[in-house]
């Protein structure tokens, strides 16, 4: 894989579709964390029945070891929303943003430079109807690129989740990782490559990250049924690495079927007449009968 | 005379009873739905808490001294209260399971919405589901008139924590029951979504009451 050093050696890789599994709304990107801003330039407020507009979405890592804090700017070639996130730090992943379908410039900028300024790496990515895809800055000094990570949008099988490992680590050498008791997630990941995903039990899972000649560091993770799920890797402050979790997807565990039955027909035009008067027209009655009853029985004291 | 003091009781009393019985019948017409029909058993959850500590079947390894890493993404209160500005709605939440036919239990009360607690938490990634009835046996109900709520449009969930979270309305969905958009409304997403479900569409009694649902999309404001 070769290093886009070049700010402009963007259409190199665009990102790559993820199957289309879902069918979502128009309203475009409004902030994204952390200390994000955006300006949507579309307007995303159709009529209630208008079909689902292309949108996919992304999320955007700093994993370059050793480089400072990073500006981030996402700029839409064709219609599409404006990002900007601000002061990232190493090892941060934004969370997902929606975005209309199209081409976005991606620019990594030193923390608190102009816009105007050339940025640390940039490139071009396609933002797919119904994909979502990780773009990251990795590699560090001569290697500084960034990398396009699809993310899985289909559901694990029941009663699982999915877990994959990305590798943001630097002088530690590559990195692999298995869950104690499953399956091994990772072997000899690179800084800023990841892994497929591996499906494993919904539970809470103690997770040992070997790389270099470092011990392995360990961690628990809780991955519940319908989630998928990233392992990010990282130079930790200690020197060792740091694990970090992040959730690409959820879902319901399990789907319910078919529709839900949520009205009795109490304000239907047609056969929910008769029935509408019975509660008023009771209560009526009782409150008048309840008056009534009350008064002849205080007169009848004042009377006796 | 004396008997004009009796008689007068007597008639009281008539009243009081006829007052008892129409409160007794106001009360039944606007009971819960399970008054109308048998609920189905609820099934139980699979995972009962799926955050809890769970030692790794199998393992052979220590797992103490190991620190537990937060999720990104993956924690949100318990939801306890929907609220649509807009429209005047403000409901607690009951929870909701999958019955034994396989769908969604219906709200057990007429006006107080319900969450598919099996599913995420509205502020955790992927879609909370809350449904409500669009009317009761004989008047409005919790969700009459979401069918008014518009793109942009917001809807806020109140967490155990006290948290409030907003979403926003991406739009609106009409579907027949029997061609219901599971994926859509159920399926994966990469980001914190929330669904409001209510019925819509032609009211038959004798094939299963309304036709339709009105599914309400909405994505979690940043």
């Amino acid at each position: 894989m070769s290093p886009h050093r070049r700010p402009r050696t963007a259409r190199t890789a665009p990102a790559r579709t993820v199957l289309a599994t879902l069918a979502l709304g128009a309203v475009a990107a409004t902030t994204l964390a952390p200390s994000a801003t955006a300006a949507p330039s579309t307007a995303g407020n159709g009529p209630a029945a208008k079909a689902p507009a292309t949108t996919g979405w992304l999320r955007l890592g700093h994993l370059s070891p050793g480089t400072g804090d990073a500006d981030v700017r996402v700029l839409p070639l064709d219609d599409g929303s404006r990002l900007n996130l601000t002061d990232v730090p190493y090892g941060e992943v934004s969370d997902f943003q929606r975005l209309p379908a199209g081409r976005y410039r991606i620019a990594f900028r030193e923390a608190g430079q102009p816009l105007s300024a050339k940025p640390m790496v940039a490139r071009l990515v396609e933002v797919d109807p119904g994909s979502a895809a990780t773009v990251v800055a990795t590699g560090r000094g001569e290697s500084l690129r960034t990398e396009v990570i699809d993310d899985d949008l289909t559901p694990p099988p029941a009663g699982q989740a999915k877990v994959r490992l990305v590798s943001g680590v630097g002088d530690n050498g590559p990195v692999s990782a298995a869950v104690v008791g499953g399956p091994v997630i990772a072997e000899d990941v690179a800084t800023g490559g990841s892994t497929p995903y591996a499906n494993v039990a919904a539970q809470t899972w103690q997770v040992d990250v070997a790389s270099g000649s470092d011990m392995p560091t360990t961690g628990k993770v809780a991955v519940k049924a319908g989630g998928v799920y990233t392992l990010l890797v990282v130079d930790g402050a200690d020197g060792g690495v740091e694990i970090k979790a992040l959730q690409d997807s959820g879902s319901a565990a399990t789907m319910p079927s078919g529709g839900v039955d949520t009205g009795a027909g109490g304000l239907a035009p047609t056969a929910g007449a008769p029935t509408d008067l019975t509660a008023p027209a009771a209560g009526v009655l009782a409150a008048l009968a309840a008056l009534g009853g009350l008064v002849l029985l205080r007169r009848g004291r004042a009377t006796a | 005379m004396s008997s004009r003091p009796v008689a007068r009781r007597a008639a009281a009393v008539t009243l009081l009873v006829v007052a008892g019985v129409a409160a007794l019948v106001a009360v039944r017409a606007g009971d819960g739905p399970q008054a109308a029909s048998s609920p189905a058993a609820a099934v139980p959850s699979a995972a009962a808490d799926p955050t809890a500590p769970t030692a790794p079947s199998g393992s052979s390894a220590p797992s103490s001294g190991a620190s537990t890493i937060p999720v990104q993404g993956a924690t949100a209160a318990r939801p306890v209260e929907v609220r649509v500005p807009r429209l005047g709605i403000v409901s607690r939440l009951d929870d909701l399971a999958v019955v034994a036919d396989g769908t969604l239990e219906r709200p057990p009360r007429w006006q107080v919405a319900g969450w598919y607690a099996a599913g995420p938490r509205p502020g955790e990634t992927g879609p909370a589901v809350i449904a409500g009835h669009v009317d009761s046996p004989t008047g409005p109900a919790v969700f009459t008139g979401l069918e008014a709520l518009r793109p942009g449009d917001v809807v806020e969930v109140l967490g155990d924590d006290g948290t409030t979270t907003t979403f926003t309305v991406d739009r609106l969905a009409t579907a027949p029951k029997d061609a219901f958009p599971t994926r859509a409304v159920y399926g994966q997403t990469p980001d914190a979504q929330l669904r409001l479900i209510t019925c819509d569409g032609a009211y038959v009694a004798d094939a299963g009451g309304y036709q339709d649902n009105l599914i309400v999309f909405a994505t979690e404001r940043a």
